[in-house]
């Protein structure tokens, strides 16, 4: 069985399938996703990151101007009022948009949302766009307004849903327009710090029990605002040994729950970033992802015999690239992205610091 | 992902036949930005949220707009503009609160993995400031599912909120009573303790929990909570009584370790052990440098490495083999630390 995984005609065929599925997620889904009916521009992100790492971009079902227009649609440039208190950025989706003009605020209830943003951005990238169309002054303008004195981030002006998630999708954001002059690193740093548990790894908000989720993005913040070697020896240790302990054969996101394919990638992404990966047990993981495949639809789920979805897709893609899967393109584990589309953001701020001069 | 409530919205009359929205133009959603990732909406979605624009266009703010809401929440409950909207409405139009609490716990109970709904309610309460039923209310949903992350957060913020810390203890006995592998029973015990009190001076307390985790470790010995839980309470006890191990942890190890039972072979308590080696033998190797000649000194060190390389080597290739990658690493460690102890 687990030769199976890396047989070439196999591998083949299987790519294949996930071509088919992730194709299918950029053009109709059905209406039982409706609860991301606000996150479109996530949806296209791991649709379109996934065909990259499995190297068929060229397989996209748009041409990459529509969609590179379509997500450009979704960005607010212009608040009505004229100041902004964290209303520009990327929305998820048009469900809301009232008028035919999209890049200005449509009335007083149209906002961004953070991991729409972030979403945006790694889109983008990864379509090879020069970000040209972005307004940074803007977005970096919204995360400062977004920031809260404990240093956590909400995700929209709507909200007081505060915690790691959006201030990793902020960190990515500041990354790739190279800019952390609008966030309080102090305060986020601690922020991280105080949702550290006594497990060792993080929560989702502090005393919140340790997840897998909420670790990747508290471990790649950490990465992002190079701050990782601010944790101690020992704190570092810690963290590795519950990440090494959520592997039973997939990986499990909290401490005696079943494991689930998307943890393949939080937890290993997590564990690439902190340079034990290898100590995992990579065909036992290639095996349970497979596990959770879909032979008719072609995406993963999170357990076996589960209805895949795009998000469990995408994450078992990465978490395979992670483990050197045959044919796979590398992914950045901060940022999941390719690292194709990585270094072409590398280029960009070349670019960049010298158009200063 | 949470079910789609649209079975939930039956709209007896379609809005475009009530006379007292005649008024009202919906707005479609724009064709063009729907080509892409476009998801094939029921025609209740289309409708209700045709003219859920359309309000929010004019940022209307009446009893009719009130119920779209509803309408519009049940349709798609992770739409946060929508809840977001209502709460508007319940202010501006004086709602009864105690209703809207009604109706979020219905919500809830059909959608209780979902971040919306549960802030809606916390922000309801907040309003409200009447917490009473809400720790029978998570109970409960966690009743259900006694690991739902959201009924947890829920949770710890009411009694924080409102210092509800009474009963709480007995709570999470109870649960770990039920199921020691409660891995968010045991987090919630942590709470508690350490709201409660000060765990840089209580070693009454913390023994206490000491004894608690042995209880539970020797009820189920390979069970990966109760042996974190015991790591973060030696860190706090350690740093009262400087560096001093609790010595009734060691016994228990040492008797575990030396019954020969593979039962007993856990690698929560040979990883244990080997950690508590490592610490051991850092600092003995510390003192050594200040007296090289310590005959004493190096025969423990050896006698810690070899115990832990034999650990080592059985959870790699017997105990754990999942993480013999890891295992091994670390006895290479241990060769490269104390190697020359151990000849
Ligand atoms: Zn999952």
């Amino acid at each position: 069985m687990i030769d199976e995984n890396l047989n070439p005609a196999i591998v083949e065929k299987r790519n294949e399938k996930l071509v088919k599925y992730l194709r299918q997620t950029l053009c109709v889904l059905p209406s039982a996703v409706i609860t991301l009916d606000t996150s479109k521009v996530l949806l296209a992100y791991f649709a379109v990151s996934g065909l990259d790492i499995l190297n068929k971009l060229d397989q996209l079902p748009h041409s990459r101007e529509s969609l590179i227009d379509w997500i450009y649609n979704h960005q607010i440039s212009e608040t009505i009022c004229g100041i902004d208190i964290g209303i520009c950025g990327f929305r998820g989706s048009t469900t809301l948009v009232t008028d035919k003009i999209k890049n200005v605020q449509n009335h007083e209830y149209d906002c961004s949302h953070l991991t729409m943003t972030f979403s945006a951005l790694n889109a983008l990238l990864t379509l090879g766009d020069d970000l040209s169309r972005i307004n940074k002054k803007a977005i970096l303008t919204s995360i400062q307004a977004l920031q809260l004195l404990d240093g956590s981030l909400t995700a929209t002006s709507q909200d007081y849903e505060n915690d790691v998630r959006f201030l990793y999708s902020a960190c990515c954001i500041c990354y790739i327009l190279n800019d952390w002059s609008f966030i309080d690193i102090e305060r986020a740093y601690s922020f991280l710090l105080s949702c550290m548990t006594y497990e060792g790894a993080f929560g989702q908000n502090p005393e919140a029990e340790a997840h897998g989720g909420s670790t990747f993005c508290a471990v790649a913040s950490l990465f992002l605002m190079n701050k990782l070697n601010s944790l101690s020896k020992y704190q570092i240790f810690r963290l590795k040994q519950w990440c090494l302990n959520r592997q039973a054969t997939g990986f499990s996101g909290r401490v005696n729950k079943p494991w689930d394919t998307c943890y393949s990638f939080w937890i290993g992404s997590t564990l690439k970033i902190l340079g034990v990966l290898h100590f995992t047990s990579f065909p036992e993981n290639i095996n349970y992802i497979f596990e959770t495949y879909n032979y008719v639809t072609g995406g993963f789920a999170k357990w076996p015999d589960c209805n895949p979805d795009p998000l469990h897709t995408y994450m078992g893609i990465c978490g395979l690239s992670l483990v050197d899967y045959p044919s796979f393109e590398k992914i950045h584990p901060a940022m999941a992205i390719s690292q194709r589309a990585f270094n072409h953001l590398k280029n960009l701020h070349q670019k960049w610091s010298e158009n200063i001069y | 992902m949470s079910d789609s409530s649209d079975e939930s919205v039956d709209l007896d009359v379609s809005y475009s036949q009530r006379p007292e929205w005649s008024d009202i133009t919906p707005i479609t959603q724009d064709e063009e930005s729907n080509q892409i990732c476009r998801i094939a909406y029921t025609e209740n979605f289309k409708e209700v949220f045709g003219y859920f624009r359309a309000i929010l266009k004019i940022s209307e703010k009446s009893e009719r707009a009130f119920d779209l809401t509803k309408d519009a929440a049940l349709l798609n409950p992770a739409n946060y503009t929508v809840w977001y909207y209502r709460r508007i409405l319940l202010k501006e139009l004086n709602k009864d609160l105690h209703q809207e609490l009604e109706f979020i716990t219905k919500v809830i109970r059909s959608n209780p993995k979902n971040y919306q709904v549960w802030q809606h309610r916390r922000c309801i309460i907040e309003l409200l400031q009447e917490p009473d039923k809400e720790l029978n209310f998570t109970e409960e949903i966690l009743k259900r599912d006694s690991k739902n992350y959201h009924a947890w957060q829920y949770r710890q913020w009411v009694i924080k909120t409102f210092a509800l810390w009474d009963n709480e203890l007995d709570y999470v006995n109870d649960l770990i009573t039920v199921d020691v592998r409660n891995n968010s029973a045991w987090n919630q015990r942590y709470f508690y303790l350490s709201n409660k009190y000060d765990l840089t001076q209580e070693n009454e307390i913390l023994n206490r929990e000491i004894d608690f985790c042995l209880e539970k470790i020797n009820f189920c010995i390979d069970n990966e909570s109760s042996w974190n839980y015991l790591r973060a309470v030696i860190d706090h006890l350690i740093k009262i009584n400087e560096n001093n191990y609790p010595q009734k942890v060691l016994e228990f190890c040492n008797i575990k370790l030396s019954t020969g039972r593979d039962d007993d072979m856990s690698p929560f308590l040979l990883s244990f052990k080997i950690d508590f080696n490592w610490f051991r033998s850092k600092e003995m190797l510390k003192k050594l440098e200040s007296n090289n000649d310590d005959v004493c000194l190096k025969q423990n060190i050896r006698t810690y490495a070899n115990e832990s390389l034999d650990y080592l080597t059985k959870l790699a290739i017997k105990y754990d083999t999942i993480r013999a990658n890891y295992w091994n690493y670390l006895a290479s460690n241990w060769k490269q630390e104390f190697g020359q102890y151990t000849q």
